[in-house]
């Protein structure tokens, strides 16, 4: 197994398992806690998760790919997350998409070459009244316009 | 207490804590479902098994203190509830035919097919299908889905189970099972929405003792046996109720043929015995009955002779060794054939000295779920307590030897009814050197047949019938499920043809019930027993926690 | 038009800078009600909470109260209760929860206190949505400060009473959101919605009996108890009273999230609010409470924003996420839309909603691609009829809803104005208003996998 936690990681998951009456409860905190600390949650991790709370590889698998928001392996740097639900879709997401995917010479859940963007349309992000939405990894930016992507795609490639 | 309640306008009872689905189902009352099963927990989630329930009425109000009628209170609304978990309460009505529960169930029958690839031509489930039946009795006469279907992965999911993913109907019973009953949990269900589909870790297979069992509980053709693939479609199969003879635990099957060739076997639910459960190695068990070198013609001192030849010479060698006989019998035989081995034992001598002879132990496994595979892997050692008693079944094999090289034996019956019986290197020895040895046995390369001299072709359990008493004490009946092949016939009829030589002589062979109803006569664990009370299901022996003594 | 005269509640500190602080908290009187509470008995602040006819903010609109009645006493069902706090906002067109947790976080945690006192429960989590990252981080930071400063633990406030809270991310699905599904998710499973009977109040969190409140809703609760309940029921309707939070989103020119009394008009909460229509283009139609409400016609406009209003015009109020369409939108690409969301985000258990919801998307998609049936609209009426009430949660309802709301002329009055628009996309195989080419019978020719069927 390639993958194991950090020994600080893991004294903070223990911690966490700890503040719930069964431990299979920490498995979502757990697989978030492997994202952060390899960039996205691999079989690797989703088996040591798994031997962690005492449960099974297939049950950690089952959950992993119920949740549509933890990094999947080969996710470039920066994941682009465009919300297409109504409320920004009246206000240009597709736009927005459409300028990113031009930009970054990608598609839909496509990474560039470089591996430093993965984009992707999303559902609903919360943040309906500042449309359109894109959350950049763990960054919302919002208002964002077809005009205003190229701007935002120079400041990510600048944060390197 | 009972509780008692209708169903469609028909008085039924079920005991508290109940849910309507089971109770409706007992009273032969029809209602269609997908993902309930009476051994895993329910789920609840096929939505196939919708009816309208009406619960009580409220009492009538009484009189308050200033004696005047409070307002009536309203009466119970009806609603669409999953009858599988919907808890069962004195007075409550169930409605499963009404207009809107047949809408219900031809709209979830509807929305099961439209991303189903309706493959049923090429499907094994096909025929004992829960979509396909359920299609015909409740379906839409014609589909109204113009779109792109979703397709899923077909993989394997382990060495016995691969998945046609596009057929799941994600009802979860075969992730139930892994979790429940195997505890072994190696399958889940990934993904959501129209994209959910059962799958397992990259890594670690479906690959318990249990496994196939998941095909069994899979309702559609989505988990399939790597076995049972392609092999067979199953409305030209025959079936026989049956029992897996793998373990001393007595599951029990029903096992189906085609062209005199067992398919496959599936446990048929005995509560008593094995739930709705049986092993992988049980289930390929049927796969013996085909083993190369049957016996299939009867021979005297390696000369091919007709039945009645070898019948006439067993008897007449085995009672000119002028008493000094001995036997051993298989933990594999029937009782009946016990008994009879028993008798023309007793015939040929007064102090015969009996053996069995066994298949050697393996591990026993229990399950999360309580299931149980037995470490003796003979199917009768209890029926062999009770027939030949506990002396001939623990040092009977031993004492059989003894006497043998003590020179008070020079005949020797051996009754087998199974292959790769573990024979010693001792007795081994005795087979080949004792004078006379008369055989019933299935396979050429036995010890025992190798070295016979009058040898009779006999049965294994697929071809005969009879009963077995399993570890608790359970009798239950094994049926014929092929043909013997050749000449071969069950020991039942052999040993009875081989006794009616005996002077004066007779002509009658009874059928298996026959023979049961003389055991019953004599040995007080089958008082009275007939085939008709042992049933599908089996009885407990009279004296089961004798039979069952270690 | 003028906004109503109204002094902001909820949003008073939480839109002012650095208010996320325990500091600032303290500073204007923070944890104050929270004391106070600790001091009643619990069936007081239960009475209290009810008689202020607060409901749940989170799209039921279930009155508060009465749900913390629910929860059964201690010798019925033994063992721990739990206090959920629902932060998994997610319903398009909803932002508001949001807001509060990163504005004003320690108003929440001091809620939390006073329902955990309420309904006997030592153990609060907050089940944030896993986008929410800053949220989340806000969120820690002061849960730590509020354990620092004694209002969780062993001994909250001086008061011997014990609570502990913990922060738990979900990590993206809708329907944790529902409130059974946030439990099963929150035990770390596939947030599967439960079975209900039994309610999470007596069958809840690992089986025990547990309350699940949205963040708004428990953000009042301090308010409540800090200012009596008669001052709380004066805000707004008297049978639907209450500071809340509105978000208006789509084409407005200021979209965005107020606060202002219960029973706001949609009319003022576009004009006075939001600054009106964008470029003043005419208003098609309004989603009041978010993608799962019926869609109402313009001519609803002056209907007061409220549980007991909306339900009159036969929509609902559901999460207070108002979404203003003007008349640049189609009907039918707007509802393929939402129905996507659906599609997305249905869990997958109960067969209706698992294809039902896709089944839908893939009829809007082709009949907005100019590949529109005649039969189509009888076709979608009756899956809608065969999803709705037929599961387990109401996911299937909430993607049923808005469609029935512009076809079912029989139910939904404003039906009429929305279906000629869908009538004549499936007419003219094209879309009226251009806003996707008519590629449809080019797809069936190119692609073949389209079932054959199409092509006949």
């Amino acid at each position: 197994m390639s993958f194991t936690f950090t020994p600080e990681r893991r004294a903070k998951l223990d911690a966490l398992i700890l503040r719930y009456p069964k431990k299979q409860a920490a498995l979502l905190p757990a697989l978030r806690m492997a994202e952060e600390q390899a960039g996205c949650v691999d079989f690797d991790a989703m088996e040591h998760v798994a031997e962690i709370l005492d449960v099974s590889p297939a049950k950690v698998l089952g959950v992993f790919t119920f949740y549509t928001h933890y990094r999947r392996p080969g996710t470039g740097k920066h994941l682009v997350q465009v919300c297409a639900t109504l409320p920004c879709a009246l206000r240009g997401a597709e736009a927005v998409f459409d300028k990113f995917a031009a930009e970054l010479g990608i598609g839909q859940d496509e990474t560039t070459k470089d591996g430093m963007f993965t984009l992707k349309k999303v559902e609903c992000l919360a943040s309906c009244g500042s449309a359109v939405c894109v959350q950049v990894n763990d960054d919302y930016h919002e208002n964002l316009t077809a005009e205003t992507v190229p701007d935002l795609i120079r400041k990510l490639k600048e944060s390197r | 207490m009972p509780i008692n309640f209708t169903i469609d306008g028909k008085q039924v009872q079920g005991e508290k804590g109940e849910t309507v689905l089971p109770v409706a189902l007992r009273n032969n009352i029809d209602v269609p479902y997908f993902c309930y099963h009476p051994g895993l927990s329910l789920s609840g989630n096929c939505r196939m098994c919708l009816v309208r329930v009406t619960p009580a009425a409220p009492p009538p109000p009484k009189p308050g203190p200033d004696g005047k009628l409070p307002p009536a209170p309203p009466p119970p609304r009806s609603m669409l509830a999953i009858s599988c978990m919907t808890q069962i309460a004195d007075g409550m009505t169930v409605d499963t035919k009404t207009p809107d529960v047949l809408r219900a169930r031809e709209g979830v029958m509807e929305f099961e097919l439209i991303n189903h690839p309706l493959d049923c031509p090429t499907c094994d489930q096909a025929g004992e299908c829960f979509l396909q039946d359920h299609s015909y009795q409740h379906g839409r006469s014609h589909g109204r889905f113009y779109e792109e279907r979703q397709m899923k992965h077909t993989k394997s999911l382990g060495p016995t189970i691969s998945i046609w993913g596009s057929r799941c109907i994600v009802c979860s019973r075969c992730v139930r099972f892994t979790d429940e009953i195997t505890g072994t949990g190696e399958l889940c269900i990934v993904n959501r929405s129209d994209h959910s589909v059962v799958d397992v870790f990259p890594g670690k297979p479906l690959d318990n003792a249990l496994s196939m069992c998941a095909e069994d509980v899979c309702p559609v053709g989505a988990l399939i046996s790597e076995d049972f693939k392609f092999k067979a479609r199953v409305w030209f199969m025959k079936e026989q109720k049956t029992l897996c003879a793998g373990c001393s635990v007595g599951c029990n099957v029903v096992a189906e043929q085609v062209n005199e060739e067992i398919a496959r076997l599936k446990p048929r639910e005995n509560l008593a015995v094995n739930d709705w459960w049986m092993c992988d190695a049980g289930r390929l068990s049927y796969k013996q009955h085909a083993l190369p070198g049957r016996l299939v013609e009867a021979r005297v001192d390696g000369k091919a002779v007709t039945r009645a030849e070898a019948v006439l010479a067993a008897w007449q060698r085995l009672s000119a060794a002028g008493g000094a006989v001995a036997g051993l019998v298989s933990l594999w035989n029937t009782n009946e054939e016990m008994f009879l081995f028993r008798r023309l034992m007793k015939l040929l001598s007064a102090v015969a000295p009996m053996g069995t002879l066994e298949k050697s132990h393996g591990e026993r496994k229990q399950f999360k779920g309580g299931f149980v595979i037995e470490g003796d892997r003979n199917p009768n050692r209890a029926g062999a307590r009770a027939i030949l008693g506990d002396v001939a079944l623990e040092v009977g094999a031993t004492a059989v030897r003894k006497a043998f090289e003590a020179g008070t034996v020079n005949a020797l019956l051996v009754v087998s009814g199974a292959p790769e019986l573990a024979i010693s290197p001792e007795i081994e020895a005795m087979l080949a050197r004792v004078k006379t040895l008369v055989v019933l046995d299935v396979l050429e390369s036995s010890s025992a047949a190798k070295y016979a001299k009058v040898r009779l072709p006999a049965t294994m359990h697929w071809e005969q019938d009879g009963t077995f008493v399993n570890v608790d004490g359970r009798v239950q009946r094994v049926r014929p499920v092929i043909q013997p092949p050749g000449d071969a016939a069950p020991a039942l009829e052999l040993l009875q043809e081989i006794v009616n030589r005996h002077p004066p002589g007779g002509s009658g062979v009874l059928s298996g019930d026959g023979v049961f109803r003389q055991l019953g006569a004599e040995i007080e664990a089958f008082r009275e027993l007939t085939y008709r009370e042992v049933g599908d299901l089996g009885v407990p022996a009279r004296t089961a926690a004798q039979a069952v003594k270690a | 038009m003028s906004l109503p005269a109204y002094e902001p509640v909820l949003l008073k500190y939480a839109n002012q800078r650095g208010m996320h602080t325990l500091e600032a908290y303290l500073a204007h009187g923070g944890y104050a009600a929270a004391k106070k509470a600790l001091g009643m008995k619990p069936s007081e602040v239960i009475q209290a909470v009810k008689d202020s006819g607060l409901r749940g903010r989170g799209g039921a609109g279930f009155p508060t109260g009465m749900k913390w009645g629910f929860v059964p006493s201690p010798e019925k069902v033994p063992g721990p209760r739990y206090l959920c706090v629902n932060a998994d906002e997610s319903e398009p067109g909803t932002f508001k929860d949001r807001y509060i947790m990163e504005g004003d976080p320690h108003q929440l945690l001091e809620g939390i206190i006073i329902t955990c006192f309420a309904i006997g429960s030592n153990t609060a989590y907050v089940y944030i949505r896993g986008e929410f990252a800053l949220g989340a981080k806000i969120m820690e930071k002061a849960i730590e400060e509020a354990y620092r400063h004694g209002a969780f633990g062993a001994n909250v406030l001086g008061s011997g009473f014990k609570l502990e809270c913990t922060l738990h991310r979900g990590a993206g699905a809708y329907i944790c959101g529902e409130e059974t599904g946030l439990l099963t998710s929150l035990e770390g499973g596939r947030g599967y919605p439960r079975i209900k009977p039994p309610f999470p109040a007596v069958v809840g969190l690992f089986g025990q009996p547990t309350i699940v409140n949205n963040v708004e809703t428990l953000a009042n609760v301090p308010h409540i108890i800090e200012r009596g309940a008669a001052w709380f029921k004066a805000i707004g309707p008297s049978d639907d009273p209450g500071p809340k939070l509105y978000c208006i989103s789509g084409h407005v020119k200021k979209p965005g999230y107020f606060e202002g009394p219960m029973g706001v008009t949609i009319r003022s909460l576009i004009h006075d609010y939001a600054g009106g229509m964008i470029d003043e283009r005419p208003l098609k139609a309004i989603i009041a409470g978010g993608s799962s409400c019926p869609w109402i016609a313009p001519d609803k406009i002056d209907t007061p924003l409220g549980f007991e209003s909306l339900k009159k015009v036969k929509t609902m109020f559901g999460s207070a996420g108002t979404i203003i369409l003007n008349d640049s939108v189609c009907v039918v690409d707007a509802m393929w839309n939402i129905l996507r969301f659906y599609a997305h985000e249905s869990c997958g258990q109960c067969t209706p909603c698992r294809e039902g919801c896709g089944w839908l998307a893939k009829i809007f998609e082709r009949i907005e691609k100019g590949g529109g049936r005649e039969d189509d609209i009888a076709t979608i009426l009756e899956i809608c009829d065969n999803m709705r009430g037929k599961t387990i949660c109401v996911l299937a309802d909430a993607a049923a809803w808005p469609v029935q709301s512009i076809l079912d002329l029989k139910n939904y009055p404003d039906a009429a104005v929305f279906r000629p628009e869908v009538e004549a996309h499936i007419r003219e195989k094209r879309c009226p208003l251009g806003k996707h080419k008519a590629v449809h019978a080019e797809m069936v020719k190119q692609k073949g996998k389209i079932s054959p069927r199409l092509v006949v």
